[in-house]
């Protein structure tokens, strides 16, 4: 178990390259990732398949990479020598920004892809900006040059005006066809440096992932920037001051392989027996006790929610499998927050924090999914900071515990800096959309002759609205998005009840702007009396501001629900009839007398308003 | 009470509304199907049973050949004394009824006709492609009387596309001026593989509101309660006395055996379904061999729910006691929520016996999803 000598590592460090790849979501990441993989002969790419990417169906259905992989590929290059790479994969969207950030800083270079017809997106700009803040080497390579759409010189010059790189020399590629695949290759060994850092130094290792395996506990995965760690050694996470002894350590091939020792410039993982997910941060530091560090890298913060919404279990007896759910989900994704919470209508939740609607939607779904527990999710909302009357600063996340409006002074909400490229024959509806969403406009730039980068500064609530669905229509499905929470403002502010049957239904309740109340009051009361199954009685749908009811629609009552004929051939199809019947019921939450469907309480969400 | 039912899967035309097990007559068939049925009463051992009502129906058993139809009673009679039972019925459509017809049926002592007429409104009658009228009927209901055949059905329709409240009214004063013991009142119902499916898909059908629909029903109700036809099931109404013996061995989930294509037995627990498909019901006669298809087995629970559904198909209701002594449970016992609905006025306690409201009728569906 002997490490080689400090010659022999430094030796092999030169020639290692670590790298990710940043793209826009279709712009071909995945596939240039399998071509490297197939280049480099690591791996045989079915089994590959199976490997990384069967590991998170919902990953593979919405064509994002939700959680992050490290690879260590060997490639001989054309000098004869043979390299060490890692690719470490990104997440490709707005919600894991800092989880991109320490991905990237876990790298010396990046490879940008893009789309030779569809040009730099905001969410590529958003994430190369943030390898140009590691400084990390830039290669471009203009993928999909096959397509008959592809105009390479153009996006060459969009980035080199947008971004300021050099795009002279651009890989020209086609993942797809295998087109340019060796020439990255090559030009990974040539222009990205092989990393530094002393081998014998004080041990400092970057956590820009981790994952729970039921037997091994929380694994980070890590990239040591000095010192080397082995089995055995005591690690300490410097942020949280927890400490574990190293059972394993390796490297994913992608096939878990074991190693002896890691050291600097390597790119694996750690096995510490580590049981509490709360002491391991992407973004912290390791170090050994052994050779402990004092000064952590820099760039760590703590992850905060966005956005929150109550989730519930259908079933009330399947409370605690929900709550079993949720903590296992957080064993992988440091960000998941939650604490219990009661509902006067939904019964026992809990509150759940999210960095935003992707990684909501996604947790939703497999929660639903992998653990079979049918749900209930309020409408996600914001964190407000609420200034009552007596002088106290409380903050609120659940529209349902807003204080009575006599009480309060002045209620403040969080702002993000939106920042949506576009055609420039869609400014007009942006602007429109970004107006009608108390957007405050800041600036709009060309990044060429026919696209503009447009930036307001947005209430986030608002975007949690429907910002990103109207921001598609609005613009066929062109523009793209990225933002970034930026300050807390006041706005005038209220909550808004929905009453079913004169009944206050606290998980419908609503914070919105005073000037959108009436409008999104009737148009939330109407969604709702088309979702609302029709019951004996007639049932009122109202919706209320203040005690005052600014809405007002009528679920009809149910007129017709019999079988007309039913004789000794129809028994059975009538009792599958009724079971089916039966199985969309149990999606139904009963408060009071009548029954909400699970869409009710996303409602709130999707309201086809003027707004 | 123990009951056969045969099913005929013929028919002179196809409905635009039916979705039946159906064919339209081919005589060669027809020949086949009939030594079919008599083969799958040999393989049944029928000829063991002591059947208290027989029902004949389909399809429309009246498009037989007079020789097939004759055939087939001769077969059956050799098997089962249909003198002995209660109630032998069969189905047939006005344009067949004809003397011959009639004496035929009444020399092998079929006690009740029903007859498919629908609707005697001719707007509607072009909509779903029958014709008749009252007067024919008339006369041909007299045919029947002739040899001795007293126990008349109808069957009628409503919510036919198009249809007013005024042509229920105009149907049911036709209906009432009938000398007849019994009306089956359907609402029309989309089923898929129909014209009408494929109308009401394309947009060319538009059905009657809910609204109307339920109207009509209550309608239907209480006109027919007045004339002293009394409801006893959802759509059934008879003179006293007349009810369906055959229909209410199923309402009341009695046993039952069934012979040909696509029909139910309910035996021992058991309820099995024949083959749809009429070659492979010949095929599977001709090798002597059942044609199953489906075969449930009905535990005590699922019998329970049964009884359930179909126990409050009837307007009396179910009887707590016979529910009692027949499952040793009590039935809030087992559907805890009936207490509940009861306080809530979806269902009602009257004696012994637990029904729906008459105002809840057509809402059945939903009060049974909330008790079971």
């Amino acid at each position: 178990m002997a490490v080689p000598s400090k010659t022999e590592l430094l030796e092999r460090q030169k020639k290692i390259r670590n790298f990710s790849i940043i793209a826009h979501i279709d712009h071909g990441k995945s596939t240039l990732a399998d071509r490297i993989l197939e280049k480099t002969k690591t791996v045989d790419v079915r089994e590959m398949k199976e490997q990384l990417l069967d590991s998170m169906d919902l990953e593979r259905e919405r064509g994002i990479t939700i959680k992050l992989n490290a690879v260590e590929l060997n490639y001989l290059a054309k000098d004869g020598q043979e390299y060490i790479f890692h690719l470490i994969d990104t997440p490709g969207h707005v919600d894991f920004t800092y989880e991109v950030s320490r991905s990237l800083a876990a790298c010396e270079g990046a490879v940008l892809v893009v789309d030779a017809a569809q040009g730099i997106e905001a969410q590529t700009l958003a994430n190369v900006y943030l390898a140009v803040d590691n400084d990390l080497e830039i290669i471009t390579l203009i993928n999909k040059i096959d397509l008959p759409a592809a105009d390479p010189e153009r996006v060459k010059k969009e980035v080199e005006d947008v971004i300021g790189l050099d795009a002279s020399d651009a890989i020209l590629a086609s993942a797809k066809e295998g087109i340019g695949v060796d020439d990255l290759l090559e030009r990974i060994v040539e222009t990205i440096p092989a990393p530094s850092g002393d081998p014998d130094a004080a041990v400092q290792a970057l956590i820009f992932d981790s994952y729970y395996d039921a037997y091994r506990g929380v694994i980070p995965s890590i990239r040591i920037i000095s010192g080397t760690i082995q089995k055995g050694d005591k690690i300490k996470m410097m942020a949280t001051g927890a400490v574990y002894e190293v059972v394993e350590l390796g490297v994913n091939t992608p096939k878990e392989k074991k190693r002896d020792y890691l050291t600097a410039g390597d790119v694996g993982w750690v096995a510490a027996s580590i049981k509490e997910v709360q002491t391991v941060h992407v973004g912290d530091t390791i170090t050994t006790l052994e050779h402990c560090s004092n000064t952590p890298l820099p760039g760590y913060r703590r992850m905060n929610s966005m956005v929150y919404c109550g989730l519930y279990p259908i079933e009330p007896n399947k409370y605690e499998e929900l709550k079993e759910a949720l903590e296992k989900l957080r064993l992988n994704d440091a960000a998941l927050v939650f604490e219990p919470e009661t509902s006067q209508a939904l019964g026992f939740g809990f509150r759940t924090g999210f960095l935003g609607l992707l990684h909501m939607d996604v947790i939703q779904e497999r929660i639903e999914r992998e653990f079979k527990i049918d749900l209930i999710a309020t409408a996600p909302s914001v964190e407000y900071h609420v200034h009552l009357t007596n002088g106290q600063q409380i903050t609120v996340d659940n529209p349902s515990e807003m204080p009575d409006f006599t009480q309060i002074k002045k209620i403040e909400e969080p702002y993000v800096k939106a920042t949506i490229m576009v055609p420039n024959e869609y400014v007009g509806a942006i602007m429109e959309l970004c107006q009608n969403k108390r957007g405050t406009f800041v600036d709009m730039t060309y990044i060429e002759e026919t696209r503009v980068s447009i930036h307001y500064d947005v209430p986030l609530s608002e975007i949690v609205y429907d910002f990103f669905d109207r921001l598609k229509s609005s613009t066929k499905g062109y523009a793209s998005l990225d933002y970034e929470l930026s300050d807390y403002r006041e706005s005038k502010l209220v909550k808004m009840d929905i009453l079913l049957n004169g009944e206050k239904v606290d998980a419908l309740s609503t914070i919105v702007h005073k000037d959108f109340a009436y409008p999104r009051g009737r148009s939330l009361v109407q969604k709702l009396r088309g979702l609302i199954p029709r019951q004996q009685f007639e049932i009122p749908v109202q919706a209320a501001v203040g005690g005052k009811i600014i809405a007002r629609e009528n679920v009809a009552a149910l007129r017709k629900d019999v079988l007309a004929k039913c004789y000794g051939g129809d028994v059975s199809r009538k009792k599958k009839l009724l079971e089916k019947q039966k199985e969309g019921k149990k999606r139904m939450k009963q408060v009071g007398s009548v029954e909400i469907p699970q869409e009710a309480f996303l409602a709130v969400l999707k309201l086809d308003d003027d707004n | 009470m123990l009951g056969l039912y045969i099913h005929i899967p013929f028919c002179n035309q196809i409905c635009p509304y039916c979705d039946f097990c159906k064919r339209v007559s081919q005589s060669s068939y027809q020949t086949q199907y009939i030594d079919a049925l008599l083969t799958e009463m040999k393989i049944k051992k029928l000829d063991q049973y002591s059947f208290d009502t027989v029902y004949i129906g389909g399809g429309t058993p009246s498009s037989l050949s007079l020789e097939n139809l004759d055939r087939l009673f001769l077969g059956i009679e050799k098997s089962i004394p249909l003198s002995y039972c209660q109630e032998v019925t069969i189905e047939v459509n006005p344009e067949d009824i004809t003397e011959e017809l009639a004496s035929l049926l009444a020399r092998h002592h079929i006690s009740r006709v029903s007859i498919g007429i629908q609707t005697f409104v001719p707007h509607l009658q072009q909509v779903i492609k029958r014709f008749t009228t009252r007067d024919d009927i008339h006369k041909k209901i007299a045919l029947f009387h002739q040899v001795g055949i007293n126990n008349i059905n109808i069957d009628l329709m409503y919510a036919i596309p198009g249809e007013t409240l005024d042509d229920v009214i105009a149907d049911l004063t036709c209906a009432v001026s009938l000398p007849i013991q019994h009306i089956s009142y359907y609402s029309l119902i989309l089923e898929e593989h129909t014209l009408f499916y494929h109308l009401y898909q394309k947009q060319k059908l538009t059905l009657i509101d809910e609204e109307l629909e339920e109207k009509m029903y209550y309608t239907i109700i209480d006109t027919l309660q007045k004339h002293q036809f009394h409801h006893y099931e959802t759509s059934n109404f008879s003179k006293i006395g007349y009810e369906s013996k055959h229909n209410l061995i199923y309402w009341n989930c009695e046993s039952y055996h069934a012979i040909g294509t696509s029909s139910s037995s309910y035996i021992n627990h058991h309820r099995s379904t024949n083959t749809r498909d009429l070659i492979s019901y010949l095929a599977y006669m001709q090798k002597g061999e059942i044609a199953l298809d489906e075969d449930e087995e009905i535990n005590e629970y699922e019998a329970m729910k049964e009884e359930v559904i179909l126990g409050l198909r009837k307007i009396q209701g179910i009887n707590i006691l016979a529910f009692q002594a027949k499952f040793q449970k009590s039935i809030i016992e087992v559907f805890p929520q009936i207490p509940f609905l009861i306080e809530e006025g979806l269902l009602e306690k009257k004696q012994n016996y637990i029904a729906i409201p008459y105002r809840y009728l057509y809402i059945t569906n939903h009060i049974l999803l909330k008790i079971i």
